[in-house]
């Protein structure tokens, strides 16, 4: 089971996760609203199932400064291809992500050593729908 | 949890009704010309190989048409030793994205290489093998102006059967859900009166999440669906693409294709309304009548299809709509209401009231054949006489505004029904309230008697003659009642 792999790419082998989590959201459409008896009138478009990964460098720094180049490098992508956990299993999805923030834990013998990276990849498509 | 899709009929009009069919290689029986509007027989017995499933659905050929089965079989290696090939002309020239074959749907039963040839003339403009997988197949190709194709069955996907094809369909059905599709609205209006015959709209936008280059075509049809329930029947307008997958495209009903129709007009006389909408109607729509059929006489002018139809409404005395049918709706406006209850309605509704009428005058028209005559129809010339017939409000009071309404170009309401038709007219405008809601649209339709609740408590009762529809998984519709 891949935890992250992007476009066929499974970053988790080369970098740790230290933090992980599964979302998921409902989307309702403008039809939505409380009508006269102050019953909520849904308007469901559907669920989108997402995760928020969060990556440490656990001493491999070319492989956490890899991640982030290609994060940044595909962030004018539409969308890229997310393999992530599921249950005990493993799900697919076009997802998309708007920011990520890395902190310079510290700086040794002209090295860098970033860590905590925290991406949200937002699904492009409910995997749900009615 | 509701779901609304739009099914785009993405095909080229008109040619199913254009098409000429010949076939080789049919069995005896077969019927080809049924191919364009297609056939839909139950699985039918017959002895080719491993074909009759004894699951008790299987019928006798019997009288059941077969649009068109191979009159030999495939080989063992599941080909023909002589291909059938059909072969379908057109006297006009079509465009699509491809054709859709229908095999033998009942059973499932498919060729597995088929080859088209799409020729403008002696030209020939495509020729491509498709590898079937399903009984119903979409034979992607992008096509302009053909006015000849010719389909060669080679290949059928199990050894010993005969090619078998239900239907041939230029073009293909495509259905989007509202992921796929944005800022959908369709605009709704009816005239109780008839005095006028509105052309409703509807818009939307397709960001298509396939690799699709779509060919939106004048009068292609688009049905609107929510659950089960049919919303409108709209016909494509104009499109517009903005992005790679992004078409905005927008509709209007038959009447809006029926405003682009020259009818050359006509004179009647003691002509049922029924079979003279049916006339003017031409077989493009079918009329789904829900009046008692009048006699009419007059003329209708030179003009539009739909300016001849609002003519034969109005001296009828019936009303029209397209909303929630595939036909044309003709009725006489419910006066029983159904209750859209406070648990579909939005808060806000309100209220307009109408500057009252004072006085209500129809002319009637009787039409005499004359040389010196100032209406011609057809080549001949016709005087008219006209006849005014008023009504008057009684209770009008010193302090009320004239305001007179005047009914002139009526040329079907004859002298015979011409105080009828201004009673009615004068009935009409005694409505004056139009009470306005947002309301979560099930399957209300236009002309529908309705009580809604207003905001101060109570309800009003009308008929609802226009909605803005809001389209997403839960349709809200803006509707007007004109109620008393």
């Amino acid at each position: 089971m891949n935890y992250c792999k992007i476009n066929g790419q499974a970053f988790d082998v080369s970098v740790s996760i230290s933090d992980y989590d599964e979302s998921f959201n409902v989307l309702d459409g403008n039809n939505a609203g409380r009508v006269m008896t102050g019953r909520m009138v849904r308007d469901i478009i559907g669920t989108y199932i997402g995760h928020k990964i969060t990556f440490f460098n656990n001493g491999n720094v070319t492989a956490f400064d890899d991640l982030w180049d290609y994060l940044v490098a595909h962030s004018v992508d539409d969308s890229v291809m997310l393999e992530a956990a599921d249950g005990q299993t493993s799900i697919s999805y076009e997802a998309y992500y708007t920011s990520g923030t890395r902190r310079l834990k510290r700086a040794s013998s002209g090295v860098n050593f970033w860590d905590e990276l925290e991406i949200n990849f937002i699904p492009m498509e409910a995997q749900v729908t009615p | 949890m509701s779901k609304t899709k739009i099914i785009y009929k993405d095909v080229a009009v008109g040619a199913a009704e254009d098409a000429s069919v010949s076939a080789s290689g049919a069995m005896a029986g077969s019927v080809p010309s049924k191919l364009p509007d297609g056939v839909s027989p139950p699985p039918i017995i017959t002895l080719e190989r491993n074909a009759w499933r004894l699951n008790g659905r299987y019928r006798a050929r019997g009288s059941h048409t077969l649009a068109f089965w191979s009159s030999t079989l495939s080989g063992e290696d599941c080909m023909f030793q002589a291909s059938p090939v059909i072969t379908i002309d057109f006297d006009q020239q079509y465009s699509s994205t491809g054709i859709t074959l229908f095999f033998d749907t009942a059973t499932g039963d498919h060729c597995a290489l088929v080859n088209v040839k799409w020729y403008q003339g002696t030209s020939l403009k495509a020729d491509v093998d498709f590898e079937p997988d399903s009984a119903e197949y979409f034979c992607r190709q992008t096509v302009t102006s053909y006015n000849r194709v010719v389909v060669t069955l080679k290949k059928t996907s199990l050894p010993y059967r005969r090619a078998k094809l239900d239907r041939i369909m230029f073009g293909v059905h495509r259905s989007f859900g509202m992921t796929e599709i944005r800022n959908a609205s369709i605009i709704s209006d009816m005239d109780l009166l008839s005095a006028e015959l509105p052309v409703s709209t509807s818009k939307w936008t397709l960001d298509s999440q396939e690799d699709v280059e779509y060919m939106f075509q004048f009068k292609q049809p688009v049905e609107t669906w929510n659950d089960d329930a049919l919303i409108c029947v709209h016909y494509i307008n104009n499109s517009k693409r903005t992005a790679g997958g992004l078409y905005d495209v927008s509709c209007h009903d038959a009447f809006g294709v029926l405003d682009e129709t020259p009818f050359p007009g006509g004179v009647y006389s003691g002509k049922s309304a029924k079979a003279l909408l049916e006339e003017i109607l031409g077989g493009d729509f079918i009329l789904d009548c829900q009046a008692e059929d009048t006699a009419l006489t007059g003329v209708i002018r030179s003009g539009t299809k739909r300016g001849a139809v609002q003519q034969v409404l109005f001296a009828w005395g019936v009303c029209a709509s397209t909303f929630g049918t595939e036909k044309i709706r003709v009725f006489s406006p419910s006066s029983a209401p159904t209750e859209i209850g406070r648990d579909r309605t939005f808060p806000g509704a309100s209220v307009d009231t109408a500057a009252i009428v004072t006085k209500v005058t129809v002319t009637a028209h009787t039409y005499v054949q004359d040389s010196n005559g100032g209406v011609e129809i057809d080549g001949v010339k016709y005087k008219d006489t006209e006849t005014v017939y008023t009504v008057v409000n009684p209770n009008v009071t010193a302090a009320d505004k004239q305001n007179v309404v005047e009914v002139t170009g009526a040329t079907l309401v004859s002298t015979s029904i011409g105080q009828s038709v201004a009673q009615r007219v004068y009935d009409y405008y005694a409505r004056r309230s139009t009470h306005k809601a947002k309301i979560v649209w099930r399957g209300d339709r236009l002309g529908d008697c309705v009580t809604v609740p207003n905001s101060w408590g109570g309800t009003v009762t009308g008929n609802l003659t226009r909605m803005e529809v809001s389209l997403s998984n839960t349709v809200v519709a803006n509707c007007e009642t004109v109620g008393v």
